[in-house]
């Protein structure tokens, strides 16, 4: 218990001081829109609700889409139909599996929805080939073990657990990423709801999900193949995919916004102009779907090429622009910064990108296109 | 009140007035606004007919067909269309007008009948719109769609797209009544033509026309005239009509007459239909998606029964299991809790079209899903929720134009097709017999039955194009006619409908140049007519997503031929072709610098570099330019004859194409040789460079020494492991040219007499066996120092 009121008084503090003056890297959504989820709580009173749920359907779908009338902010660029299915799985015995590429915002998305039905982004799992059912379920605090037996005081819950028992959300990131006997420890819990704990007597052997338990995993499809999931695991979850953006428009708004609030947050004052954002959306589009905006065919890389690189390819170049230059992003800049994301591995890559350069990218007119092929020499 | 503020008010008022004047049902016109292919639409004109007993029912369709609307009373079997084509300067043009028994333009006519009112279409004929609009699926509902208005509308209702806004709307709510319908097909159609920047040209046309129609029947009338009309036109009419002021003041642009094409010839017929052409997701620009799914419904609300899902839920498991998709009873209560999950939170009381595919997505599906990717379940669904109906004309209906087309050629060429078959036999260079070869390649391309090409020239492999010929096999059967029927659905005459059908078959394909180019090659036989814009662009595509080396280049080597050497086709620089050339170069050009480590394939690769030159020599002799750049050329073989990962022949063949074109000397490509002298490579390095630079490397003294001196150098064993490969290299070049290289080296090592080589007496084994033990007996001399030194 002591480890417990420790850890909340950290995270209470830095609250405290949050308030203050921001000091968090990046507060979870619940804090972050505190507001809104309140005030749409009350308007959603109502409404009717799967047990457990702090919002109603509709207002969770108002939440992560925005509502201009209701003063709720977009958070996330997504098809309507998309989300609805994402979010009626929640309310159905299935879990929700997010997969699709690396970058599309998966992670992002499943917070989203966390907050928004439990009000509690935080029981979260992160995959890994070392994660252990330990980490998922429980373990125990080996003193107390030892001194007063198994006790609700000796065992550490782990988010399962945590999850089960106060009835909220859990988060499974990169589920994929963990070997197939640790994934398939959510077998009864996702189909039974029920997680035994053969250490305890009588009663409390077994712990029964409160209502409102639910689990949303998120895995990369570049993963696929590592640990594939069993079909007994696929068959108890909704899989949905979240697709890259699709209206360019769209995409450029969200770099704009997300490079601006990442470069202010690294306090330095620039800005991507136009022309920029436009230079860096346009080419990620085009070399990730193999397509250019006049119809034109190409080769797609194998290499990453996701919103977020984008996002982070333009904050890379403003700081270096700001430190190393006078503050003005040219299209060198990106460049220099593209080289890191677009080349990773595969040697192929690089012809694509020269091939790329030198049919698209010389053929347009506008002035900032031009500089771009002229800065080409870093990349190719 | 300023005069803004009066302004508004005033014009809030007259939207006011207009919208009273269209809800209003006792009136002397009546609007009707309908989505076409509308259920609940079809529904409610009936009902209404039944209550108004109009004087007239105008109704939005092609007014030539007027005088022969009885053909719309006969026993037909629904889907069919009214196919309106015409011929104007050489192009050829069609529009559907499709019906379905849904379809609220259908259900007018036939209560019209029921009561025996007289019925009249008043569009304008597709003919005079054409030239304002590509659309030729005349009932799409294309203007409703898109727009600001629906925009902001699907984001205030929740919902995504103008389908689903609809059935949230309308559709969906089965008791719908006539009064609610009208009020919210009329709010919602005003409002989205209030808010559109510009009235296309086509629909003021259209609209001026109409509302000629009107007055004239109004005048003529004794009773209320009805009108049923595609939502988006009602409001522009009433106002035209009754004179409000929200008729566009565009109408001066239509004074100045727009140079029309001249118009040689037209027609128009009913046609067969089917659900898959009706559904705009898999039909071009067709009108509502999922027929099958609203023609279910028709039929449940025909049947007076409460709208239920279960039933379509049945047929889509009976699908998945004929597609051979597992699908566990758990999987079903699946699929069924989040359809009506899905149906809740989108505040409906059924389950409707969007959540049933939403819930198969959510549920079943295991993987990931691309968007606007393919899954097999979401086809199985999209194949339940299209149906698989299919129209059928009623005995005595008027043939399709293309029948009568096809057998006015054929008389004209003068072959009659008979029940006991008949050979012909065509000389393609003839201009009486091209003619004929084309027609039938046409017949043949429609899927016609009895139509055989029994033999000829094969223009794919071109191993013999000294005669330039074809035979066929023409017999006659009862399929003979169906099948020309059947293929109308291509188009009215037969080169449009081989056209279409042409690019039929382009689609089926995929990232599959060699097919592309056998498809063109097809075309060309037909003639080139059948060469159609859809065609090319889809060849492109086809030919950009190729992925071999290989398969582009021998594409290439097909177009080349079309485009330059062709005689009989007429394909001879034909600007489309020359699209396709450049294309394929391109994409040659690409996989060539991706060209990997595959050997067994070399004479077709060292074929498919030579085709490259060939474009690349053409492009720089001739005129017009086939798109591509010498410069570009240049650099991507230095490239490749650099790549080590490229294989000996690929880069010697490289180093070829470079000194023909005079980028590369005769130093480099030694040094080229030097990097080759291995005698593992030898051979293949020379078999690419003789292929590609033949004229300039028998030309070259300095070659033949340095290969000569590299051989010499060889060892025995060495000299016999690169004999395969070298005489594979030497096969490139005629006896005459071989000779003329000989003397060229004997000359250059001062040798002056030529002797032809001693013939041997033994046979090659034996040769070759002495040559092994003079090899060891040297070896030896060596190993013991007995050897003489060199003088």
């Amino acid at each position: 218990m002591a480890k417990k009121s420790a850890s909340s008084q950290v995270t209470s503090d830095a609250k405290a001081s949050d308030a203050a003056g921001a000091s968090l890297q990046r507060p979870s959504a619940e804090f972050l829109y505190a507001e809104e989820l309140a005030s749409l709580e009350t308007s959603c009173a109502s409404e009717p609700r799967p047990p457990g749920w702090r919002l109603s359907p509709r207002a969770v779908l108002e939440f992560v889409l925005g509502s201009p009338e209701k003063g709720v902010a977009s958070k996330f660029v997504g098809r309507r139909a998309f989300l609805e299915r994402c979010i009626v799985s929640l309310a159905t015995n299935r879990g929700l599996m997010l997969i699709g590429e690396p970058g599309t915002a998966k992670s992002y998305l499943s917070e989203l929805l966390a907050s928004a039905i439990s009000g509690d982004s935080t029981l979260t799992i992160q995959g890994s080939a070392g994660t252990t059912e330990d980490n998922i379920r429980y373990s125990w605090n080996y003193a107390l073990l030892v001194s007063e037996g198994p006790t609700d005081r000796s065992l550490v819950p782990a988010p399962l657990f945590l999850g089960m028992s106060q009835g909220k959300i859990v988060r499974f990131e990169e589920i994929t990423r963990c070997p197939l006997e640790i994934q398939d420890v959510l077998l009864s819990i996702l189909s039974d709801r029920v997680m035994a704990i053969p250490e305890f007597q009588d009663d409390s052997r077994m712990l029964f999900a409160r209502a409102g338990f639910n689990i949303i995993a998120t895995a990369n499809t570049r993963d696929r193949g590592v640990n594939e999931m069993s079909a007994a695991l696929k068959r108890r979850f909704n899989f949905e995919t979240v697709a890259p953006i699709s209206e360019i428009s769209q995409e450029m708004d969200l770099v704009q916004r997300e490079s601006t609030r990442h470069l202010e947050l690294s306090k330095v004052p620039v800005t991507l102009s136009p022309e920029i954002t436009e230079l860096l959306v346009t080419t990620f589009r085009e070399l990730r779907q193999g397509k250019t905006t006049d119809g034109k065919g190409i080769e797609p890389l194998s290499a990453v090429l996701s919103t977020a690189e984008a996002v982070s390819t333009a904050s890379a170049a403003g700081i270096h622009a700001y430190y190393y230059d006078n503050g003005v992003i040219h299209p060198r800049h990106l460049i220099q910064h593209m080289v890191g994301t677009v080349l990773k591995d595969n040697p192929d890559d690089l012809k694509k990108v020269q091939h790329y350069f030198e049919h698209v990218v010389k053929a347009r007119r506008q002035a900032h296109w031009k500089d771009f092929y002229d800065a080409r020499g870093d990349l190719c | 009140m300023t005069h803004a503020a009066t302004s508004a008010e005033d014009f809030k008022a007259r939207i006011h007035t207009l919208l009273d004047r269209l809800y209003d049902t006792n009136a002397d016109v009546v609007y009707f606004p309908v989505r076409h292919h509308s259920p609940a639409g079809a529904a409610l004109v009936g009902d209404l007919i039944e209550q108004l007993r109009p004087s007239a029912v105008l109704i939005e369709g092609p007014s030539d067909f007027n005088d022969r609307l009885d053909e719309l009373s006969l026993e037909h079997q629904l889907p069919i269309a009214i196919y309106s084509y015409f011929r104007a300067e050489g192009t050829h043009s069609g529009a559907y007008y499709p019906f379905c028994e849904y379809s609220p333009e259908w259900s007018a006519l036939r209560h019209a009948r029921r009561y025996s009112i007289p019925t009249q279409f008043i569009d304008l004929p597709w003919a005079e719109v054409a030239h304002f609009s590509r659309s030729t699926q005349r009932y799409a509902d294309a203007e409703l769609t898109r727009g600001r208005y629906v925009r902001t509308l699907c984001n205030r209702m929740h919902v995504e797209d103008f389908d689903d806004l609809w059935d949230a709307i309308v559709e969906s709510h089965e008791s719908l009544s006539l009064n609610d319908y009208l009020r919210r097909a009329h709010s919602l159609c005003f409002h989205i033509r209030l808010w559109e920047e510009t009235i296309r040209e086509e629909d003021l046309r259209r609209e001026a026309f109409m509302a000629e129609q009107i007055r004239e029947a109004r005048e003529n009338a004794t009773g209320p005239v009805l009108v049923v009309t595609g939502g988006f036109h009602s409001s522009a009419l009433a106002a035209r009509i009754e004179g409000y002021q929200f008729a566009e003041a565009h109408d001066e642009r239509l004074d100045v007459q727009a140079r029309t094409p001249e118009i040689e010839e037209r027609g128009i017929a009913l046609t067969t239909y089917s659900y898959e052409r009706l559904d705009s997701l898999t039909g071009y620009n067709a009108g509502m998606p999922n027929p099958g799914f609203y023609d279910y419904a028709w039929r449940q609300r025909l049947a007076g029964e409460g709208f239920s899902h279960q039933p379509l839920l049945v047929e889509l498991v009976r699908e998945f299991r004929k597609r051979k998709q597992t699908l566990s009873t758990a999987d079903l209560i699946a699929v069924e809790t989040s359809a009506r999950a899905l149906a809740a939170l989108r505040g409906r009381a059924h389950v409707w079209r969007r959540d049933l595919i939403d819930a198969v997505t959510s549920a079943l599906i295991k993987d990931e899903l691309e968007y606007g990717c393919r899954s097999p379940f979401v086809d199985a669904v999209h194949a339940v929720l299209r149906g698989n109906r299919r129209g059928k004309l009623a005995q005595g209906t008027r043939m399709p134009p293309l029948v009568e087309d096809i057998q006015r050629q054929l008389a004209e060429a003068q072959i009659e097709i008979v029940r006991s078959g008949l050979t012909v036999t065509l000389d393609l260079l003839k201009p009486d017999d091209l003619p004929k070869s084309r027609l039938l390649h046409r017949l043949k391309v429609l899927g016609v039955a009895g139509i055989e090409r029994t033999g000829g020239t094969n223009f794919l492999g071109r191993d013999d194009l000294s005669r330039l010929w074809e035979s066929w096999h023409l017999r006659w059967s009862p399929e003979f006619e169906a099948t020309c029927i059947e293929a109308s659905r291509y188009g009215t005459s037969l080169a449009d409908a081989t056209a279409s059908r042409l690019s039929e078959m382009a689609r089926a394909f995929d990232r599959d140049a060699t097919a592309a180019a056998s498809l063109l090659v097809q075309a060309a036989q037909a003639g080139i007519e059948t060469i159609s814009n859809a065609l090319v662009d889809r060849l492109s595509e086809l030919i950009r997503e190729e992925s071999l080396f290989i398969g582009a280049a021998g594409a290439l080597g097909h177009i080349l031929f079309l485009y330059c050497h062709d005689e009989a086709f007429g394909t001879t620089r034909l600007p489309r072709i020359g699209q396709l050339l450049s294309e394929a170069f391109a994409r040659s050009l690409w996989l060539l610098e991706l060209l990997g480590q595959t050997a067994g394939n070399e004479p077709v690769l060292l074929r498919g570099m030579k085709s490259l030159l060939e474009t690349s020599q053409r492009a720089a002799d001739s005129s017009e330019s086939v798109g591509c750049d010498q410069a570009e050329f240049i650099a991507v073989l230095t490239r490749v004859e650099r790549d080590p990962r490229k294989l000996a022949c690929v880069r010697g063949a490289a180093a070829g194409i470079l000194w023909t074109l005079g980028a590369a000397d005769e130093e480099q490509i030694l040094a080229d040789l030097m990097i080759f002298a291995a005698p593992a490579e030898i051979g293949d390095f020379l078999s690419g460079l003789f292929a590609l630079a033949r004229e300039t490397a028998q030309r070259n003294a300095k070659l033949v020494q340095t290969i000569d001196r590299l051989l010499t150098e060889f060892g025995a064993d060495d000299f016999q492991a690169s004999l395969p490969s070298l005489r594979l290299a030497f096969t490139y070049f005629t006896p005459r040219e071989k000779h003329h290289m000989l003397t060229t080296l004997f000359e250059s090592l001062g040798l002056k007499e030529i002797r032809p080589l001693a013939k041997l007496t033994v046979n090659e084994a034996t040769a070759a066996e002495a040559l092994a033990l003079e090899e060891r007996l040297f070896e030896m001399i060596a190993k013991y120092g007995l050897e003489a030194p060199h003088e």
